[in-house]
């Protein structure tokens, strides 16, 4: 009876996405202008890149003449420009385990569950930065166990108070910055968790759920998009100096030991720089780096510089 | 189909840069408000899809159809986009504010008053009906296609385009 009086609502769906253009000439400007501006950021970085070797080589031979036999014989250095393949990286989930032991290093996520304020004393409460409260409380009655969660400021400030409970325990020297880590997270939120150790708990919030995903030996994080996808990864260094990279994968976060990846060996150092995204391998004389391959889970080596003992 | 050719591509110039522009920026656009319902975040969204897509062309393999790739792109930055914006609104006013702006910026672009209700019913939808709905009847993506896209399942593309046909139809009754 309607459709007869209004034209089908699909059709006029159609007609209205066939209307006008949306994507202004003056956006698709706005987007070359920008491109050809990173491209000249690019370009000066290569020439600083370029630069600096060949600053470095001019100052060697001008150097060189001026040791003797026997330092010239302690000493030369290379950079080679020949590359390994690229080293497919192999991630995992998580394991399915009842008790998380010491060793495992995964990801791992819980909804977390409101708790009215009224039903807990407070012991230690937090505002960090007015993101959000951290607090850890024990329960009214006789369980005298420490738990600990956080609060938005508009969760403390209705009528009925509450709080998200992340679990039993509680942390110290707390910090909290935004985060878009896996395309799932709002918050990052890590600290002190044990006498050596420094939890992290990346938290998603939505309007009517809060996921908690946390990985419980973070000394150092950082969130960067290794593979280009506009999904960040993480790069976390563990206390115990080993290194991961998490990636959320079919919705899932897994993840890779680096240094396995890269078959180091007792005594080799892996690290991450942050501003060129590169891993780093080095085995005291022979230094390799790695950058992430856009769109594929592979670790491709840009550069190796190679200090070796000279005839 | 035509877009067959760049799975091949490694990088690419200003000028076909420009071209996709032309030829897939109004799709991309839309996409981006389907999922924002803001029009500020719809722009910046659809310009920064075009940025990656010039920084990582090489990644395309074509997998999936190109419109499809950008539109995986779109979706990762809208999200995290509106992820971020749903905390600051949380943290800075205490509730989540609607958008009221939506229907005169829609209506820019849509003179005509029964495409502005049908289109002020659909943005009415929850995100996850509407974005379905729209991939469907703006952008005519295949069952299959909105499924990869979404990584959900056929059967769960085919129940939300259900419901939200459904839903739409009640309500466009319902206004008159």
């Amino acid at each position: 009876m309607m459709d007869k009086e209004k034209p089908h609502w699909t059709a006029l769906v159609k007609a209205g996405a066939a209307r006008q253009g949306v994507f202004t000439e003056e956006m698709r400007q706005a987007v070359l202008t920008r491109i050809d501006q990173d491209r000249k950021k690019r370009f000066n970085h290569s020439l600083i890149y370029v630069a600096i070797p060949l600053l470095g080589l001019l100052l060697c031979l001008f150097l060189l003449p001026h040791l003797s036999s026997e330092q010239a014989a302690g000493l030369s250095l290379r950079t080679t420009s020949q590359v390994d393949r690229p080293i497919t990286l192999h991630y995992e989930p998580a394991n399915n385990l009842a008790v998380i032991p010491e060793s495992d290093k995964a990801i791992r996520s819980a909804a977390l569950q409101l708790v009215p304020v009224s039903s807990v004393h407070m012991n230690n409460a937090v505002t960090i930065h007015n993101l959000i409260k951290y607090v850890d409380y024990t329960k009214l009655g006789d369980d005298t166990t420490s738990y600990f969660g956080f609060a938005l400021a508009s969760q403390l400030n209705s009528v009925n108070p509450q709080l998200y409970e992340i679990g039993y325990g509680k942390m110290s020297d707390v910090q909290v910055q935004g985060s878009e880590a896996f395309g799932l997270s709002n918050l990052r939120a890590d600290g002190q968790c044990g006498p050596e150790r420094r939890c992290v708990y990346w938290l998603s919030i939505d309007q009517d759920k809060v996921t908690a995903y946390y990985q419980m030996d973070a000394s150092t994080i950082y969130e960067p998009d290794l593979d280009g996808d506009g999904v960040t990864e993480a790069v976390v260094l563990t206390h115990a100096q080993d290194m991961y990279i998490y990636k959320n994968i079919d919705g899932e976060i897994q993840s890779v030991n680096v240094q396995t990846a890269l078959k180091a060996e007792y005594g080799d150092i892996v690290t991450y720089d942050p501003e060129h995204r590169e891993f780093q391998l080095t085995n005291g004389k022979d230094t390799k780096r790695y950058q992430y391959e856009a769109g594929a889970d592979r670790l491709r080596q840009v550069h190796e510089e190679v200090q070796q003992d000279g005839q | 189909m035509e877009s067959e050719y760049l799975k091949y591509i490694q990088e690419i110039d200003s000028t076909e840069l420009y071209n996709l522009m032309t030829q897939y920026g109004d799709d991309v656009w839309r996409y981006a408000y389907a999922l924002t319902n803001n029009y500020e975040q719809a722009n910046d969204i659809a310009q920064e899809v075009f940025i990656k897509v010039h920084l990582h062309m090489s990644t395309f393999r074509g997998q999936s159809s190109f419109k499809t790739w950008l539109f995986s792109i779109t979706r990762n930055l809208a999200v995290n986009e509106m992820r971020s914006g749903y905390i600051r609104r949380v943290l800075l006013f205490g509730q989540v504010k609607p958008t009221v702006t939506v229907l005169s910026a829609e209506s820019t672009y849509m003179a005509n008053q029964a495409v502005e209700d049908i289109r002020a019913i659909i943005m009415g939808l929850s995100r996850k009906l509407r974005e379905i709905l729209l991939l469907h009847l703006e952008h005519d993506l295949t069952i299959q296609e909105m499924a990869q896209l979404l990584e959900i399942s056929e059967g769960t593309v085919k129940s939300r385009l259900s419901r939200a046909r459904k839903q739409v139809e009640k309500r466009w009754r319902e206004s008159e």
